[in-house]
């Protein structure tokens, strides 16, 4: 009862999260996970309106004014689901009769080009590929042992080896 | 999009770099092979969203390699959100045991830049009193402290020439968050940053980016005598070095008492730090310490050769006059040093 309720009305997790906001996306950092996100405009814009007392369908009402464009349910739930996936909402579970989710092509292509600049986008922040070839490359490098790769670091995760 | 003659890897760093550290720095004229042939280094050095935030407006934002550099933008951004929130608990964890640091470099520099992504750091420079050293050292190696990245420094350490009570009495105060940390007055960190980069040879460029943004971030009443001090030498280092941001990146210099030290380098010193810049960063010696080659011995003398210093820092490990006069006698005096340093340490 409670998760499709969570299911109804959607709630943005907050604890354990650093979100920092930029011009046109949100860059979230889970610091239980580890793991980091990008969330373009429509998503960023789908997960602040989960407050937990906004309905699916007021949602898709308030982001059609703030986009200046109609929403369609899929993308909506593509949203959603995405947002759960990247463990960003509270009590989520996949919908069971929803077997996979859409992928940006085919949402632009069912919502049409002119809706296609609103498709949300919750994209996971790899590492870049230059500091993934070094150690100390974690958001959140702490030890005590002095880092070989970064002069001045120090480091005693485990994971800093010579490269 | 002018496309300028083909240049060093160096060079096209230096182009990057150039003026990134202000809010809207001016059109970058390099091609996109140019800068993809940097842009590794740059995103290892730590200057990768600076690289991004000089391309962002601008076609080469939108190619691959801008792609790249925005990737290590948003992975920048991120890490200075999480490593501001580590100091603030840093900051709670010692003043709980009665320590009051004093910050140096990494945050209290990156808020000089547009944003604080901007600029990376991955540990918190942290002064201490000789008095509070053993306290602070317990807390950072503790189980509250260990998983914090502290670099902790009795009294300014290697950093400064400065007593730590005069640093602490000109410190001034500014808010992370919720929480006040003591950081250097500008014209101390000013003094800081550029011996800092000198010791280290000038080996990585977003230090020399670090001179510049807190050069031309300085008030009008900036006190010149208090940043370049009574030691004639550190003077001419702190000079020197502006010199550098100036050559190479474009920080104005004009209108300071440095001015004309800046245009008149060392013949030696520009190409010194070309080539450092030229090198693989991290540097070739951080890779192994030398004790490892006494269980192997093989590769002991690549090590000895990744470990033969550059004449910028043999000059400054030994307080050497920034002159004409050859490198060679400073060079061999920083590994008569460093050898005596590393042999005292089994004496211990």
């Amino acid at each position: 009862m409670a998760t499709r309720e969570a299911q109804q009305f959607p709630r943005a997790r907050v604890e354990g999260l650093v979100v920092q906001e930029l011009t046109d996306e949100v860059l979230v950092y889970d610091r239980k996970s580890h793991h980091a996100h990008c969330l373009n405009r429509t998503a960023a814009l789908v997960w602040r309106q989960c407050d937990g007392r906004t309905s699916i369908k007021q949602m898709r009402l308030r982001l059609a004014g703030e986009l200046k464009a109609p929403v369609g349910e899929e993308a909506l739930s593509s949203a959603l689901e995405q947002l759960g996936k990247a463990r960003l909402l509270l009590e989520t579970k996949a919908d069971p009769g929803r077997e996979r989710v859409m992928s940006r092509r085919e949402l632009a292509r069912e919502m049409g080009l002119a809706t296609a600049l609103t498709v949300p986008l919750v994209t996971t922040i790899l590492v870049p590929a230059a500091l993934a070839a070094a150690s100390c490359a974690s958001l959140s490098c702490a030890g005590a042992n002095p880092c070989l790769a970064t002069p001045g670091c120090t480091c005693s995760s485990g994971n800093c080896v010579p490269v | 999009m002018r496309v300028r003659r083909s240049e060093s890897p160096a060079e096209l760093i230096a182009a990057v770099l150039t003026r990134s550290w202000q809010r809207d720095p001016p059109e970058l004229e390099v091609n996109e092979a140019g800068l993809a042939a940097v842009t590794r280094k740059l995103i290892r050095s730590g200057a990768g969203a600076l690289a991004w935030w000089r391309v962002r407006h601008s076609p080469l934002g939108r190619t691959p390699t801008g792609s790249e550099l925005r990737q290590a933008y948003r992975f920048q951004t991120l890490q200075a959100a999480v490593k501001e929130q580590e100091l603030r608990e840093v900051y709670s964890l010692l003043r709980e045991a009665g320590v009051e640091p004093l910050l140096l470099k990494g945050w209290a520099v990156a808020r000089l830049y547009p944003e604080p992504g901007l600029r990376q750091y991955l540990d918190h420079d942290l002064c201490v009193g000789p008095e509070e050293y053993l306290i602070a050292k317990a807390v950072k190696d503790g189980p509250a402290g260990i998983n914090y990245p502290i670099d902790l420094h009795r009294g300014s350490g290697k950093l400064d020439d400065l007593e730590p009570g005069e640093l602490y009495e000109r410190a001034q105060t500014v808010r992370v968050g919720d929480v006040v940390v003591r950081i250097p007055c500008p014209e101390d960190h000013l003094r800081i940053l550029c011996l800092h980069l000198m010791r280290h040879g000038a080996c990585r460029p977003l230090w020399l980016c670090d001179v510049a943004v807190a050069l031309e971030s300085r008030s009008a009443d900036f006190d010149w005598g208090r940043c370049l001090s009574d030691n004639r030498r550190r003077a001419d280092a702190v000079a020197c070095t502006i010199g550098l941001a100036h050559h190479l990146l474009g920080a104005r210099v004009d209108g300071t008492p440095v001015a004309r030290r800046a245009e008149r380098l060392p013949s030696w010193l520009l190409p010194g730090v070309l080539k450092q810049w030229e090198a693989p960063y991290p540097p070739l010696r951080f890779y192994a310490p030398m004790a490892t080659y006494l269980e192997n011995p093989k590769g002991v003398f690549r090590g000895l050769r990744n470990r033969w210093p550059d004449p910028i820092e043999a000059t400054a490990s030994v307080n050497g006059p920034l002159n004409e006069l050859p490198r060679l006698p400073f060079q061999l005096a920083n590994c008569a040093l460093r050898t005596a340093r590393f042999l005292g340490t089994f004496v211990r």
